[in-house]
């Protein structure tokens, strides 16, 4: 081993996940091609890497592990074993066990992993099973000289000697001293090793590099400009800041997609999930996935995957009927499960779609009403039944299996998408099937708002709410029973006076004399009333969460190029505010000035 | 500053002996392909080439082939890395121009011999 820099581990652990996940998308190949040489080719390069990775950064007992499946591998490759069902099976399950070893490595642990005897076993097994010759003889553990080339290092390889007869042999523990040296190293940099890095593509560093070359060109340009100025050259300085301006803008949104990656990666492991979670619950489910090449904040991939496995699950499990149920029902007996992944707006969408046998209303409004959740006597909208099965500890399973069922997992799966500031929406349909559809948001980083004003105060909206932004005339303006309406090409909407909603003091009264912005969600349209636009900015979005709660129809702040703090608001949650008015909103409204923000 | 190329389609593999080299005072500039490897070694001298032999593509000894038939890296030091050490293995890998063979994995100590014993030997490289 060289210096287990923890640099070097967290380049290690994400080149391995990697890896494992294409290794498994070779095995899911191998069950239709078990033949192409490709394929296997691809799969003992993946398992070829991990190893020598792992014995470089002495992760002795994994690179141990890896070699056995590289030899069973090899052997595949040289078409001494043919590759059966049984030989892709343990090699999915050494796949689980090489998983779990890097997760023990990401806590700080180089050891054998419980379970590993026994797929070991199972790799020996399939090995002596085939039906081709035995196996070569093991590689010698020591280097050969050749002549005329001189061996310089003589190391201990991982080599445990096939002992095909015994079918759980513990792997002797090489090189103690490195070993040794693994553990601690590896220990203190567990948090590091995680995520703390993220892959780029040539491509857009180069861009990057283009581009602040170009960024050094101008400010070079105001630089001279600037040192022998004379009135005559201001129109030559506006043009030169109006570049700086516009490369500037283009730097922040190159850098920002840095983050950015595609579903892929989290798509991917739904083949191995989906594989497993039919097999277990004895149904025939295809799976189709559609635009995986759909790019979200790594920050948001990494923590919508947990959400999903447990949707992918729950609709193998528990959307999809049983084989018989389906053909007696008319539809085919393979289950369709459908993933995908679309961006509109500033927004990206998941959706998980089974054409399965749907919700049960019935069902689930009766547990409501057994748990208390919805009072007699009371008839919800769909949209509130179907909101109850994201209640903690809601499950109208009959039976407990061992995959889902057990009442904990749809409450957290909402937990975690609203950590991500997103939204979960259901669509149903009895015997046709249930659609999951998860709304994201592009980046929790940077969002497009409009700056208005109202009194004193400056917030921000936005802009994928934002429609359009009027002065209203008299004629617009009307009242629709009770509630202040105003048209919007030739479409009465509801007027929303800002104002009011957050009790400010100063303020234009008149529609007249202010602003209409008109907001819309996708749902709902509204109009809120400010009493002045200031333009358009594009922000970094801090949150108050951490300081403040939840404050509802406020989503964050930020700082505005004078160092003054504005809130961002929620604009569409503004108009369930006035209409909670007098029951939910019962926190007083208050002026929302937050005191004494800190810069982060 | 001495220069070494390392060609190795593993990030990590790459990483780690980077770190060591940079720490040893050399210069590093790192392949991840056999054809990467070998455009390198046109566009600039090396005084010593470490490199992987399983690689996707072009393999490690094929990069070896190609880069022999630079005029700039006739009697430049290659190092192959590789977790085989057959006989045979070592004998195409000498055929292929290979000065040394390292057994992956190894310890820092026996690639720091390694260069004092050859990378010292060869002659400097021409500015």
């Amino acid at each position: 081993m060289i210096d287990v820099d923890p640099e070097s581990l967290a380049v290690f652990l994400e080149e391995a996940d990697e890896l494992i996940a294409d290794f498994e998308q070779c095995l899911l190949l191998l069950e239709t091609l078990p033949d192409d040489r490709e394929v296997i080719n691809r799969a003992f390069r993946a398992a070829h890497t991990i190893k020598g990775g792992a014995g470089m950064l002495a992760l002795n007992p994994l690179a141990a592990f890896t070699h056995e499946l590289e030899t069973l591998l090899d052997e595949l490759r040289d078409k001494q074993l043919l590759c059966t069902q049984a030989i892709i099976e343990a090699m999915l399950a050494s796949s689980d066990i090489i998983k779990a070893h890097l997760d023990l490595i990401r806590d700080g642990r180089s050891e054998k992993t419980s379970g590993q005897d026994a797929v070991l076993g199972r790799i020996w097994k399939v090995r002596a099973e085939g039906d081709m010759p035995p196996e070569a003889p093991p590689a010698p553990s020591a280097v050969v000289l050749a002549p005329g080339l001189q061996a310089v290092c003589v190391a201990s390889t991982p080599t445990p000697v096939f002992q095909p007869m015994v079918s759980v042999t513990p792997v002797p523990a090489e090189a103690p001293a490195a070993l040794e040296a693994s553990a601690p190293a590896a220990e203190g940099h567990r948090n590091e090793a995680g995520s703390a890095s993220i892959r780029v593509s040539i491509e857009k560093v180069d861009q990057l590099v283009n581009l602040v070359g170009e960024l050094s060109i101008t400010q070079a340009m105001i630089g001279e400009l600037v040192q022998d100025y004379s009135p005559g050259k201001l129109l030559t300085l506006q043009e030169s800041v109006a570049q700086l301006e516009r490369h500037c803008r283009d730097l922040q949104q190159r850098v920002l997609n840095i983050r950015m990656v595609p579903v892929k990666g989290v798509f991917e492991r739904f083949n191995r999930v989906v594989r497993d979670v039919a097999a277990q619950a004895g149904k025939q489910v295809s799976l189709e996935i559609h635009g995986e090449e759909t790019e979200l904040d790594k920050t948001v991939v990494e923590k919508i995957a947990d959400p999903l496995t447990h949707l992918v699950r729950n609709a193998v499990d528990h959307g999809l009927e049983p084989t018989e149920a389906r053909l007696s029902a008319g539809k085919p007996a393979k289950g369709l499960l459908k993933l995908s992944a679309y961006q509109k707006g500033a927004n990206i969408f998941i959706e998980v779609q089974d054409d399965g046998r749907g919700l049960d209303r019935a069902r689930i409004l009766q547990k409501g009403r057994e748990r208390g959740l919805v009072p007699e006597g009371r008839e919800p909208t769909d949209d509130q039944v179907w909101d109850l099965i994201f209640q903690p500890g809601f499950s109208t399973a009959e039976k407990v299996t061992n995959l889902s069922g057990r009442g904990v997992g749809m409450d957290v799966v909402r937990r975690n998408i609203d950590d991500l500031q997103g939204k979960v929406s259901i669509t149903t349909a009895a015997g046709q099937g249930t659609t999951f559809r998860i709304q994201l948001p592009l980046t929790l980083a940077m969002m497009d708002g409009l700056v208005v004003r109202v009194g004193k105060q400056v917030f921000l909206l936005p802009m994928v709410a934002v429609i359009s932004s009027f002065r209203p005339t008299a004629k617009q303006l009307g009242r629709v029973d009770s509630t202040e309406v105003v048209e919007v090409r030739g479409v009465y909407v509801p007027v929303v006076r800002l104002y009011e909603v957050l009790a400010l003091k100063q303020r234009v009264t008149e529609p007249t004399n202010a602003i209409i912005v008109v907001i819309d969600d996708g749902s709902r349209t509204f109009g809120l009333m400010v009493d002045e636009l200031m333009g358009q900015l594009q922000v970094v979005v801090k949150s108050l969460e951490a300081n403040y709660g939840r404050v509802k129809g406020v989503a964050g702040a930020t700082i505005l190029g004078d160092g003054q703090v504005a809130l961002i608001l929620d604009a569409p949650s503004l108009l369930g505010l006035t209409r909670d008015r007098g029951g939910h909103f019962t926190a007083a409204p208050g002026p929302l000035v937050i005191p004494n923000l800190e810069r982060a | 500053m001495k220069k070494i190329m390392i060609a190795d389609d593993s990030a990590a593999v790459r990483h780690i002996l980077r770190t060591f080299l940079v720490g040893e005072g050399y210069e590093v500039v790192e392949a991840d392909s056999g054809g990467a490897g070998v455009a390198c070694a046109q566009a600039q001298a090396f005084d010593l080439i470490i490199s992987d032999v399983n690689m996707p593509g072009m393999t490690g000894l094929e990069m070896i082939a190609a880069v022999r038939q630079l005029p700039s890296h006739v009697a430049t030091p290659i190092f192959v890395m590789s977790t085989q050490a057959s006989g045979e293995m070592t004998a195409r890998g000498k055929e292929a121009g290979a000065t040394a063979w390292l057994t992956k994995p190894f310890r820092p100590e026996a690639l720091r011999n390694a260069i004092a014993q050859w990378v010292a030997r060869s002659p400097p490289t021409v500015p």
